[in-house]
């Protein structure tokens, strides 16, 4: 018996060197859980957010160049021209607001250097605010420009300035610049020039604010994309790459509160609408885009989810990982991106703008809003079930 | 007749037996401290803004609809009132008062919302009510410094006994919580919660193995089930307590519990014999005590009023064991339906995510859905959309809101899915049902439809990913 208690004894140190050797080497190294998360935020940060941003940068600035025109020539092909690059940038920041973490995201978050607010600020919006700037002419200082309030200077302002075709203002009556009569003194030609205007000096803050974002990001930057990649192995960011997964699964959930109810569901007349339809709620009033804003949406959704575009077999998402991790996260996997697909099949399916079908037919934006919902069902619940992920803005709290 | 007399006397001088004061008043003190500290955290959290002050609406318990939430100032005078008491409760100055109007305070707090209800806030509330009738503060107290007739060197056994009733009941309990197939044969939900913490130090590379879910699984089970005869015998004692250290300072690690694992590490304590303290400082200890009076007189039988003491201690020990098994009566999964599931010890057994959406049918036909998110913050709109009692609550306040704004008796249905330890989701309450003419209360709930079936999700430690592999989308 003591022989055996002795060399139990002599076999306890090599057990437990073994199992330090083992440790530190990893249970594998490439495998399990960490590293396939840390797969799967390298690939979300360099297949689908950074491209994605990299091509907003380009439209940004490419629609600052049009709003220069358009400002010195004033001329009808021009704002056509502007208003075009305003939708080619918007069709890639509308992808964009899917990946509200990290830089662009609330100061809140980790990394959060509320970056979105200053690109694009819905439901944060004012065109009357826009109106009294437009009076005031605050655009002809950049600087003062920018210390204006977000719903003044971003793609939306630029929207109103853009597409507005009155030449009436949204203020009240009782808002100054009617009542002291300085917007019925401006006249529509004024009114005009001022707005082609004030449109550059925006989209000049746009362009600007879009290099900004990717230069956060850029390995040669502030590098984001590489604290992302690294959580949980040095990230000044992340502590863990749990962490990190959360962020960027907190940024998912904008498919369900933004785009499912607001963008869908409230103009539908499906929640906090007591009409038949309330198309008021839209988000793009102006360039009535409002459709191509959800395709938008469930493009930068889709980006993310699968961790990059279709068709690229290196991307490693969401979806990738599920796969992975057996049968019951495979099932869920192919569910989630069976009902992404079909979202962006219903969306498609409407024949022309929200409005347009929302005045004649509601019934397929409605249905656009059930296929959402398909998705944001399995992201509310088993998705954020296995992989131990919790809802945004939850905070810590305590548990047992 | 007379043996069944001679066993209750018997009985009577074991409960009446001096046992050393100090490990109570030890206990006192831990349980002072550890609320202070509580309560220190909460605001260092921003968590009585987060909880008390932000959220429009509150859910509340049944029975206690009447709790209203105060003002601001008056949330924050409340934990500040909780501090001042608890640092009270551990120096011992007006202790009886101090202990008596934290119970109060504490359980106001905790009844102003069921979406804070967590288990060890619950066994706080209910140590103190205990220690309310426990005079651990005649030694080792800025009282017994100041009134020296108060002083005394022991307590009678039924004193210590009842605190370690009532912190072996949670392992009890929490044990007897554990014994599912969900937690015993597929190792869930730990297999989900640990694969996500893979990154911890040392051991984190094993953590998503199944093995490893299930090893801890078991050793979870038998920790709680076992801990409690371990603790109580002397020979295993000091090894128990080490693993109770080890399970809860693990527990603690990996889980965001709060303070659960320092009130469970802290009020363990007092299954060690009742002079401990003493032993771990001896002489220091024994001399302030020496002008004891020793006040606990010689047994007598028991008279009326001790009778009736013993009758409401007793009373209270069956409740005790009698709710935490309430949730059996009603049948099906309580881990599904929640009914019993508050006050009954299951501790970290569920992983449950869920979403709810309410249509709203107008006496014209016109219907309309509204969204939590309307009325509750983001914690609050996850814990409500796993359990019943509280999607009910709302469905009642969306309808008094229809009504008050003049449209009449208005029907609130839900479309509630959940998923329960990583399964499909599934409807948790009936689609069909206007909640707004379902009555709140204790009976089943027939609204609540059946748990889903079969087993809970089985994970895998993901692979190594071969370059270019195909994905579900066939790319």
């Amino acid at each position: 018996m003591r022989v055996i208690a002795g060399a139990g004894a002599r076999a306890l140190p090599a057990t437990l060197f073994a199992f330090l050797v083992a440790s530190c080497s990893g249970s594998g190294g490439e495998d399990g859980n960490a590293p396939a998360r840390r797969a799967v935020l390298a690939s979300v940060g360099a297949r689908a957010v950074l491209p994605t941003y990299r091509a907003f940068r380009d439209a940004a600035s490419s629609l600052q160049g049009a709003t220069a025109t358009h400002a010195a020539s004033l001329e009808g092909a021009d704002l056509q021209a502007a208003r075009d690059a305003w939708a080619a940038a918007m069709e890639e920041w509308q992808k964009a607001e899917l990946m509200q973490f990290g830089p662009a995201g609330p100061r809140t978050t980790p990394g959060g250097e509320e970056m979105r607010a200053d690109i694009y600020s819905w439901p944060t919006v004012s065109p009357c605010r826009v109106d009294i700037e437009t009076v005031a002419e605050t655009y002809e200082d950049e600087a003062l420009l920018a210390a204006e309030p977000v719903d003044v200077r971003g793609l939306d302002a630029l929207e109103y300035l853009l597409f507005q075709e009155e030449t009436t203002n949204a203020c009240p009556l009782t808002v100054d610049i009617n009542a002291s009569g300085a917007w019925a003194d401006l006249g529509d030609e004024e009114v005009l020039r001022r707005r082609a205007r004030y449109a550059e000096a925006v989209a000049a803050l746009v362009a600007a604010k879009a290099s900004d974002l990717v230069e956060a990001w850029e390995p040669s930057g502030g590098d984001f994309l590489g604290a992302l990649a690294g959580a949980g192995e040095g990230s000044p960011v992340y502590a863990t790459s749990q962490d990190a997964l959360n962020a960027v699964s907190d940024a998912l959930w904008y498919l369900d509160t933004e785009t499912k109810d607001m963008k869908v569901g409230q103009p539908a007349g499906i929640a906090n609408c007591l009409q038949e339809t309330c198309p008021e709620a839209l988000e793009s009033k102006f360039a009535r885009r409002s459709k191509e804003h959800v395709v938008g949406n469930l493009q930068g959704f889709a980006l993310v989810f699968r961790g990059g575009p279709d068709g690229d077999p290196e991307s490693e998402g969401f979806d990738g990982l599920l796969m992975r991790l057996g049968s019951d996260a495979e099932a869920l996997a192919a569910d989630m991106n069976a009902a992404i697909d079909a979202a962006f099949l219903e969306t498609g399916g409407v024949e022309g703008s929200f409005y347009d079908a929302l005045a004649s037919d509601p019934q397929p934006v409605r249905d656009v809003h059930a296929a959402v919902k398909g998705v944001t069902d399995l992201l509310k619940t088993q998705f954020m079930a296995l992989l131990d992920l919790e809802a945004p803005q939850r905070g810590a709290a305590d548990n047992d | 007749m007379d043996r069944a007399r001679s066993m209750t006397g018997r009985l009577w001088q074991r409960l009446q037996e001096p046992y050393d004061i100090a490990s109570l008043a030890v206990f006192r003190i831990l349980f002072g401290l550890l609320m202070a500290g509580a309560v220190v955290r909460y605001v260092q959290m921003g968590w009585i803004r987060r909880f008390y002050v932000e959220p429009d609406f509150h859910f509340k318990y049944w029975g206690f609809e009447w709790v209203q939430a105060p003002p601001t100032w008056g949330v924050h005078l409340l934990f500040a009132a909780m501090f001042v008491l608890a640092l009270c409760i551990a120096v011992g100055f007006f202790y009886r008062a101090a202990i008596v109007a934290f119970l109060v305070v504490f359980t106001y707090v905790e009844l102003l919302d069921v979406t804070n209800y967590l288990n060890h806030y619950y066994q706080v509330t209910l140590l103190a009510l205990l220690l309310c009738l426990l005079p651990v503060h005649r030694a080792w107290s800025v009282d017994a410094w100041r009134r020296p007739a108060l002083r005394a060197r022991t307590l009678p056994a039924w004193m210590t006994w009842l605190l370690r009733f009532q912190v072996g009941i949670v392992y009890f309990y929490a044990g007897l919580a554990k014994a599912g197939p969900d937690w015993l044969v597929h190792g869930q939900p730990l297999g989900i919660w640990l694969a996500a913490r893979t990154d911890t130090w040392l051991i984190g590379p094993w953590l998503d193995e199944p093995w490893a879910a299930l090893a801890m699984s078991w050793a979870g089970f038998l920790h709680d089930l076992l801990i409690v005869p371990l603790l109580m015998w002397g020979r295993t004692r000091p090894f128990a307590y080490a693993v109770l250290v080890g399970f809860h300072a693990a527990t603690g690690y990996f889980f965001q519990i709060g303070v659960f694992p320092f009130l469970m590490i802290t009020t363990a304590l007092v299954f060690f014999s009742p002079g401990w303290p003493r032993r771990l400082w001896p002489g220091r200890l024994d001399r302030a005590e020496e002008s004891s009076s020793g006040r606990v007189a010689a047994v007598a039988s028991p008279g009326w009023r001790a009778r009736a003491g013993v009758a409401a201690i007793g009373a209270y020990v069956v409740l005790q064991l009698v709710v935490p098994l309430r949730a059996h009566a009603y049948g099906g999964d309580v881990l599904w339906h929640e009914q019993g599931m508050r006050w009954s010890w299951r501790v970290m057994v569920r992983e449950k995510q869920g979403t709810v959406t309410y249509s709203v049918r107008l006496p014209d036909g016109r219907e309309t859905q509204v969204t939590p998110c309307k009325y509750l913050n983001r914690r609050q709109e996850r814990e409500m959309a796993g359990q019943p009692d509280q999607i009910l609550q709302l469905a009642h306040r969306i309808a008094d809101d229809f009504r008050a704004q003049g449209y009449g008796e208005v029907e609130v249905r839900a479309d509630a899915l959940v998923s329960l330890n990583g399964r499909r989701p599934a409807p948790l309450v009936d689609p069909n049902v206007d909640l707004a003419s379902v009555p709140d209360g204790l009976a089943p709930a027939q609204w609540v439809l059946p748990a889903p079936g079969g087993p809970p999700a089985a994970l895998r430690r993901p692979a190594p990913r071969l370059a270019g592999a195909e994905g579900v989308r066939g790319r």
